[in-house]
């Protein structure tokens, strides 16, 4: 009935779905990524990486269901994505092309954020996948971050420290005479006690942070908090024991390993120098946690060579050598107190702060 | 002297540059610096105009009028900054440093967000005790990292991804509690010129568009992007956001990241409009005038990767060229054939 547009086969009819020609997929060569308004269903996963994301899937993206997700209608730095044997060289399609940008802008929300967008917090192993894929593709490169993986939801991590308070701290110590390299060291403890938060977080089966719910922004009495663990704490036992292990053969830091069954007898936790510490290990094993907070207890610093995972030093730009300490060293009164464990070792707390659990043995002095 | 980054403005600040504003009245420049001093610049005349020096690492300003502003530093003090005799007055302190500040027109009142997780409203008319200027003190979630005003809405955004949404004539609680829809850490929030909703950027390389209306036709317009991000070796390097900035008269906004690039954006039609070329180092800061035809960016290493050897901290003002910012609606005319 209608001829078929030639910009839109060149990906670029500025018309989008109000345009008088047909827009049909491929007429010319496969393009996977490029412009041309493929028909991809694998969004998600990819490479999407000016995907205007919509929060509620039904916003924008249901009535163009053909043109779905094209990546680059939004022009792009990223190049290596943009093969496809269009006129349109991958490098040069930053920002000159303003007129003829695919309208496909907002047909490509549709798919991309669906995964997000329809998560909800019923099945940990679903939680778990989709903080994996966050923290295996997307994560930042700045890590000293708080970290939900459920929009809208409380933080899975907390802790979150900006530039400008790790700025002003290393200033501040400076000018109260620190040396460098115990600056230097200082904040290099952050960040590793940061990299581990993360590294448990991907590698132990989703538990909800301790004030979440389902609702968010209600803090919850105890009990209601207990359910969500208590389903999950008889996962934690032997998967802990044995990324325990793992974690530890790794380690060129004195400190003690629990063997095999991990008890209570680990109770005191013990600071070393060096800044690691273990935390209570009556966490593990056959107990119900009161506590299991997205942080575990023991920590092991560099582990960064352990895991796939998340923040690797692989990216030259991801581990900075050095980090000052920050504001939150005003709270902890051992640096590397795992971060959920820190309200333990304030000397006083300010309404709000109080947590509603009890305290892990460990800290009971 | 323009080139492809703009013009260059001389005496720059010799640290790093924690924000930078237009006036809304002329195009006098407020710049705040973490080398403790904020200056006064005429940026189309590119000239020095004045100088103030904290006993601490400023964090943000911002004017009042064209003959005073103020200042937020990290020594917990709020001043007042007399440009023409080049004085300043304490007009409060909070219990750490303090962060954002902004004075709003439609209450007559400086409002400024501190890392003690308060915000705190003053009226600058009053004596500078801190007793007359304090109009109230309001307790955060967390501590504060970016506020914007508009009109009489408030929007405070915190640690741990807490948004807080005021409504300046009643500050004894939130209008709206939120938490950010992003999954990281909140960079910066600012209010849309229009008034109906505000832009949130985040650590992970992405800017929320909300809105505040509740009902749900105006829930189903929010969306989000990802942005300054570069794909290397088959995965995305993820930079922060730093600062957004919306043209004054068009509605459409520029962001700028870690990355060094600025873009320009229209929120309406969910495009990218331009990107300028790309800055030596981070973009701390980013501002339109008050006739958007200039954009005042801040060229600064933000810390991201902790204290590092890195590019001189530069302002840069550029013109601004209507086809960079013009919004471009959707055509219902004819293609050609």
């Amino acid at each position: 009935m209608r001829d078929i547009c030639r910009n839109f086969q060149r990906g670029s009819c500025q018309y989008g779905e109000r345009c008088r020609y047909l827009h049909v997929q491929q007429q010319r060569k496969p393009n996977a990524h490029g412009f041309g308004g493929q028909n991809s269903s694998h969004q998600q996963q990819n490479t999407n990486p000016f995907g205007f994301g919509s929060h509620s899937g039904s916003g924008f993206g249901s009535q163009q269901q053909q043109k779905t997700n094209n990546p680059f209608g939004f022009g792009t730095h990223n190049s290596s994505q943009l093969n496809g044997g269009n006129q349109f060289k991958p490098f040069e399609n930053k920002w000159s092309r303003q007129s003829s940008k695919p309208q496909n802008g907002v047909s490509r929300q549709s798919n991309n954020n669906s995964q997000q967008v329809d998560h909800k917090c019923t099945d940990p192993e679903n939680c778990k996948r989709q903080i994996a894929e966050d923290l295996g593709q997307e994560k930042p490169i700045w890590i000293l971050t708080c970290y939900a993986h459920c929009k809208g939801a409380p933080c899975d991590i907390v802790g979150d420290i900006s530039y400008e308070e790790l700025r002003a701290s290393a200033y501040e110590d400076a000018k109260n005479g620190m040396s460098l390299p115990s600056i230097v060291e200082k904040e290099r403890n952050i960040l590793k006690s940061k990299l581990v938060d993360f590294e448990k977080l991907l590698s132990e089966p989703y538990k909800m942070p301790i004030n979440s719910s389902l609702d968010h922004q209600k803090h919850q009495t105890v009990g209601a908090n207990a359910n969500p663990f208590s389903i999950t704490s008889q996962n934690n036992g032997p998967l802990s024991v044995s990324s325990f292990s793992q974690l530890g053969t790794s380690l060129n830091m004195g400190f003690e390993r629990p063997s095999a069954p991990p008890t209570n007898t680990l109770a005191q936790p013990s600071f070393f120098g060096s800044g690691v510490n273990l935390g209570s290990s009556g966490v593990f094993g056959a107990q119900s946690i009161p506590y299991s907070a997205p942080v575990e207890s023991t920590m092991f610093p560099g582990s960064t060579q352990q895991t796939s995972v998340a923040f690797n030093n692989s990216g030259a730009t991801t581990m900075f050598q050095t980090t000052p300490d920050v504001q939150l060293s005003n709270k902890l009164k051992v640096e590397n107190v795992p971060g959920e464990f820190t309200i333990w070792m304030q000397e006083t707390w300010n309404p709000g702060e109080i947590p509603e659990e009890a305290p892990p043995d460990a800290y009971i002095r | 002297m323009a080139s492809a980054t703009g013009r260059e403005l001389s005496n720059p600040p010799s640290d790093g540059i924690s924000n930078l504003r237009f006036s809304n009245h002329s195009d006098h420049l407020l710049v705040s610096s973490w080398d403790k001093s904020v200056r006064l610049y005429d940026a189309s005349a590119n000239v020095l105009r004045g100088e103030f020096m904290h006993s601490g690492p400023v964090l943000d300003c911002c004017f009042h009028d064209d003959s005073s502003g103020f200042s937020a530093a990290a020594d917990n003090t709020v001043r007042r900054l007399l440009f023409s005799s080049n004085k300043e007055d304490i007009l409060g302190r909070h219990d750490a440093a303090v962060r954002c500040i902004e004075y709003s027109y439609a209450a007559g009142q400086l409002i400024t967000g501190s890392w003690d997780k308060t915000l705190k409203c003053w009226d600058p008319r009053g004596a500078s005790a801190q007793d007359r200027t304090l109009v109230g003190t309001y307790p955060q979630p967390e501590r504060v990292y970016s506020l914007s005003l508009v009109g009489h809405r408030l929007v405070v955004a915190t640690a741990g991804r807490h948004v807080n949404i005021y409504d300046l004539r009643n500050m004894s609680q939130p209008e709206q509690r939120r938490e950010s829809s992003l999954k990281y850490q909140t960079r910066s929030v600012r209010c849309y010129p229009n008034g109906t909703g505000y832009a949130l950027s985040s650590v992970e390389g992405r800017v929320a568009m909300e809105f505040f209306d509740l009902s749900e036709a105006s829930q189903a317009k929010k969306y989000a992007f990802k942005c300054h991000r570069k794909s290397e070796a088959g995965r995305d390097i993820v930079y922060p956001v730093n600062a957004i900035a919306f043209h004054p008269i068009y509605g459409t906004f520029a962001t700028g990241g870690c990355d060094g690039y600025v873009n320009v954006w229209d929120g309406n039609n969910k495009k990218r409009l331009y990107q300028y070329s790309k800055y030596p180092t981070s973009i701390a800061a980013l501002s339109f005038s008050r006739d958007g035809r200039l954009l005042a960016v801040a060229s600064s290493y933000t810390f991201e990767e902790g204290p590092k050897a890195h590019e001189q901290d530069a302002i840069f003002a550029r013109s601004v060229n209507e086809i960079e910012v013009k919004p471009k609606p959707k055509v219902y005319a004819n293609p050609p054939a």
